[in-house]
């Protein structure tokens, strides 16, 4: 049944060409070279330590790993991670 | 992000210090409350710096019950912080206020007028004038216009040809430049005579209008007639009138000028003493001290009496940066014990005889005297003075103009 609403939703969006991360509510990753990190609509820090911080989202945990991250800001929507990005990837 | 920093730094806020477990749980709760954090630093697996605002600070207290964590504030930066430090110590915040309200309302009057470049018009006349224009002590610097006072100022004095007034500070250098007035015209118009007025040999001639009556090496006396401006003859009119034309007067007198260079002659018999020429510095004591307006605070008295000797005083500013001076002054007065010379050298005693003799011919003549040649001869010498002979050749201008008498 969601996934039936989902797949409505993707081509609605695909049709009126309206942004997915708001339609689908999945999370929006911008990385800047390998100094910074934006994740926007995340649901929240899982783990944060300076080599690895996790972030819950809709579309699964994200896993950063780098040399000495933290977090610059952190509010309900948006997070910004800064230090030297090595890797990040999705965790199911 | 300047500007964002500038924000944070105007509203205020605090570096605080969260220990304890569980803190990403703490981060996901501040941040669903809608609480803005930022610079989240980990410092070790239980502790974690952030920064918040001031305000948000409060609803951060009221989070922190729900997890196992302590709280600590580390610092508060940001202006509101600031003012309440300030307002805690309002006397201080109000006795600098009223300091450098002070210093900037001293600072805007004009206190010192400096006249410098001017030899013939006396400082005290200009400083009147000033005071009559405008400029005077304790007169508001901004209301004045330099330019304006400047050209009052040259209006005022036939004298003076250029001026600048500049005012740095609390004083106002008034810098001028007097006037250079040419030699006066010679009327030409009246027929003259060139006599001599000292006795002399001629060295040597210029004749500028007349007739040469005398020629080099001859020896004048005083009064002698050195250019005559009447035409003696008229074998060569036309030569005459070539050199003088318009000049002549009558056909018969004329103007006559000219330079008359002689050797001259002075013999002085003056007497040198030797009490006026010491040796310096035999016993000195120091007393120093501090001038605060009229009043005189001695640090170092001399405990011995100061019979015989000579009190030097100085006072220097304490305090002088770029002319503006706070009259706080710093005093040193130096006694100084001179001891009586009981001989001087001959060499010595020749040397001032020649200097004393050279300032009397220039008082005398008040012209330029070239000395030449002198001899210095001591005549007698006692214990406290000498008797010295100065015998003087110069070489010197004797030629006056005179007008024709009858």
């Amino acid at each position: 049944m969601n996934s039936k609403i989902n797949n409505l939703k993707g081509g609605i969006s695909e049709t009126l060409e309206l942004p997915k991360e708001i339609t689908l509510d999945l999370p929006k990753i911008t990385l800047i070279g390998n100094l910074q990190l934006n994740i926007e609509n995340h649901k929240g820090i899982i783990e944060y330590n300076t080599q690895r911080i996790r972030i819950s989202s809709n579309s699964g945990m994200i896993k950063i790993i780098g040399q000495n991250l933290y977090i610059k800001t952190i509010i309900k929507e948006e997070i910004i991670i800064t230090g030297e990005i090595n890797s990040f990837e999705y965790i199911d | 992000m300047l500007i964002v920093k500038l924000w944070h730094y105007f509203r205020g806020y605090v570096i605080i210090k969260i220990e304890g477990f569980m803190l990403e749980k703490f981060l996901n709760l501040v941040a669903s409350e809608e609480i803005f954090l930022w610079d989240i630093i980990r410092d070790s697996s239980t502790c974690i710096y952030i920064k918040v605002g001031k305000r948000d600070f409060i609803k951060l207290k009221s989070i922190i019950k729900k997890v196992p964590c302590r709280i600590a504030i580390i610092d508060k930066k940001g202006l509101p912080f600031i003012l309440w430090k300030m307002k805690k110590r309002i006397f201080l915040v109000m006795g600098a206020s009223i300091t450098l309200i002070i210093i900037i309302t001293l600072t805007s009057f004009v206190w010192e007028i400096e006249v410098t470049g001017n030899k013939k018009i006396p400082t005290n006349i200009i400083i009147k004038q000033l005071n009559d224009l405008g400029l005077k002590k304790g007169k508001l610097k901004y209301k004045l216009s330099e330019n304006e006072l400047e050209n009052k100022l040259i209006i005022n004095n036939k004298d003076i040809s250029y001026v600048h007034i500049s005012i740095k500070g609390i004083k106002a250098y008034v810098e001028i430049v007097e006037k250079v007035n040419p030699p006066p015209i010679l009327n030409k118009n009246i027929p003259t005579n060139v006599f001599a007025d000292r006795d002399g040999i001629i060295h040597s001639m210029l004749v500028y209008g007349g007739e040469a009556m005398v020629k080099k090496g001859d020896l004048v006396k005083e009064g002698d007639l050195l250019i005559s401006g009447e035409i003696l003859g008229n074998e060569n009119p036309e030569k005459e009138k070539g050199i003088e034309g318009e000049n002549s007067i009558d056909g018969t007198r004329i103007h006559a000028w000219g330079d008359v260079y002689a050797q001259t002659w002075y013999e002085y018999e003056i007497e040198v003493k030797f009490k006026d020429f010491m040796a310096n510095l035999d016993e000195v004591i120091n007393e120093k001290g501090i001038i605060i307006g009229k009043k005189e605070i001695l640090f170092k008295k001399s405990k011995n009496s100061l019979d015989g000797y000579d009190k030097i005083e100085s006072a220097t500013a304490l305090i002088d940066i770029m002319g503006i001076r706070i009259p706080i002054y710093f005093k040193n007065v130096k006694y100084i014990k001179q001891r009586e010379l009981k001989n001087l050298s001959d060499n010595r005693i020749k040397e001032i005889a020649l200097e004393e003799v050279k300032t009397i011919i220039e008082e005398e003549r008040k012209r330029k005297v070239e000395i030449r040649n002198s001899t210095i001869e001591i005549v007698s010498k006692d214990a406290d003075k000498s008797i010295v002979k100065v015998t003087i050749e110069a070489l010197e201008n004797i030629a006056v103009i005179k007008e024709f008498t009858d």
